[in-house]
């Protein structure tokens, strides 16, 4: 898993109060808000804020930037 | 799932109302192109002599002689994800509008630190490979390459990686998206991505996905070719029968060739002389090309061809055309038009863009 983790917010949320709120750092963002951030301070436990984030009546969904097995075919 | 997802998005649109010997010097060069390595590219040319020399199915090619004739893919934008591109190569260079390296963002996607470095411009020669009279013919020589870099020379991935590729090709407004890679497992944010493409990608009328399947001979069930929004490509061999080492299951919706003991003729990393021995060949001691990585090629080129004969067809219909005008190759049943090992049949191009019954 990265240092990093996805977090879609709803269309009305106002991004850069979110993520100040939450004091997160926006990495990038895409489209339909899906946003890449990460902690503003190194933490230990990335899947608590992940976790505490999918209660949040803002967020549709929030997940660590998780790694794959990639493989050429 | 998968098909029942398909069948109820084609019906919806309807409703709308929307429209081995290596004596090269015995085989004769085909006499119906000019390019100099055709004679051997058997995926997608039946040469009488060549079939017969390596015992070859008679059927095991793309059956696109007439569709190659009236089409070239141009119009067409195709991007291809792979490991890295040798961007001057002669046969596609020209071909390339765009390029992008998903890991640093740049404009850099050529790969010198793998032994798989050639299998990007393996897969973009075989779709796109000019008529020169250099070496060899791609499908859809004439069309519009955004080649992406993904760092596939590493073990592991992150999803930021590959929605960063699939994100530049979305911004592209690509048509066709070929991906000889693949991950066993499909995280939400890429799922939505994809899904988002697929229909409202291409003006509404969905991006094309093209995924090769996997050469490990098992049902791959967690693949990204499960997507329902995804074509999965298996390979098939000289045989005209599914390649041993293709993957299957329920996310395969098509096969081509992919190759067996023979190889995909294509173009090759390294160009050392600029002749044909710095091709990828058929038959070859040192390295052949074959894998569901060349059939998705084949397949996505052979895509290129229906969407410049129709650029209005939606991705449910091209899907619909794939399930209903493919050949149930192979010596198992098909029930309701499909197995798991090959899917919806064999990649038949000239029925494919109705050229042919």
């Amino acid at each position: 898993m990265e240092g990093s983790f996805f977090v879609k917010i709803k269309p009305v949320i106002d991004t850069e109060k979110f993520l100040a709120l939450h004091k997160l750092l926006l990495e990038k963002e895409y489209d339909n808000q899906v946003l890449l951030v990460k902690p503003s301070k190194p933490v230990e436990d990335l899947l608590k804020i992940i976790e505490a984030l999918k209660d949040n009546p803002s967020v549709i969904y929030a997940y660590p930037n998780v790694r794959h097995k990639v493989k050429i075919r | 799932m998968k098909k029942v997802f398909w069948l109820f998005t084609v019906l919806l649109l309807s409703a709308c109302g929307s429209s081995g010997n290596n004596d090269r010097s015995a085989i004769p060069h085909s006499t119906d192109n000019t390019e100099p390595l055709y004679f051997e590219q058997w995926a997608i040319n039946y040469n009488q002599a060549f079939y017969t020399q390596n015992s070859i199915n008679k059927d095991a090619h793309i059956h696109a002689e007439k569709s190659m004739g009236r089409y070239t893919g141009k119009g067409i934008k195709l991007a291809v994800i792979d490991i890295g591109f040798e961007v001057n190569h002669p046969e596609f260079s020209k071909n390339i509008t765009h390029t992008f390296n998903s890991k640093d963002s740049s404009l850099s996607v050529e790969c010198t630190h793998s032994q798989y470095c050639y299998h990007g411009t393996a897969t973009t020669g075989v779709i796109a490979s000019n008529i020169n009279k250099q070496g060899l013919r791609g499908i859809a020589p004439d069309v519009d390459l955004t080649l992406i870099q993904l760092d596939l020379s590493a073990d592991y991935l992150s999803d930021e990686k590959i929605l960063n590729a699939l994100d530049y090709a979305d911004k592209q407004g690509v048509d066709i998206i070929n991906n000889s890679w693949g991950i066993d497992f499909v995280s939400p944010v890429i799922q939505e991505k994809i899904d988002k493409m697929t229909r409202e990608g291409r003006g509404g009328k969905g991006i094309v996905f093209v995924f090769a399947v996997g050469n490990d001979g098992v049902d791959n069930k967690y693949d990204i070719s499960m997507l329902d929004t995804v074509i999965g490509v298996g390979s098939t061999d000289e045989g005209n029968v599914r390649a041993v080492y293709s993957n299957y299951g329920a996310g395969l919706d098509i096969v081509a060739p992919g190759g067996g003991k023979l190889g995909i003729t294509t173009t090759n990393q390294d160009i050392m002389t600029n002749t044909v021995d710095d091709y990828l060949r058929a038959e070859s001691e040192d390295r052949v090309f074959n894998g569901s990585s060349a059939a998705a090629a084949i397949v996505s080129g052979s895509l290129a061809l229906m969407l410049q004969k129709d650029k209005n067809i939606s991705l449910p219909k091209v899907v619909n055309a794939i399930r209903e005008k493919s050949d149930k190759a192979g010596y198992l049943p098909y029930v309701n038009g499909r197995n798991d090992f090959y899917g919806f049949g064999k990649l038949n191009v000239d029925k494919l863009l109705g050229l042919s019954r």
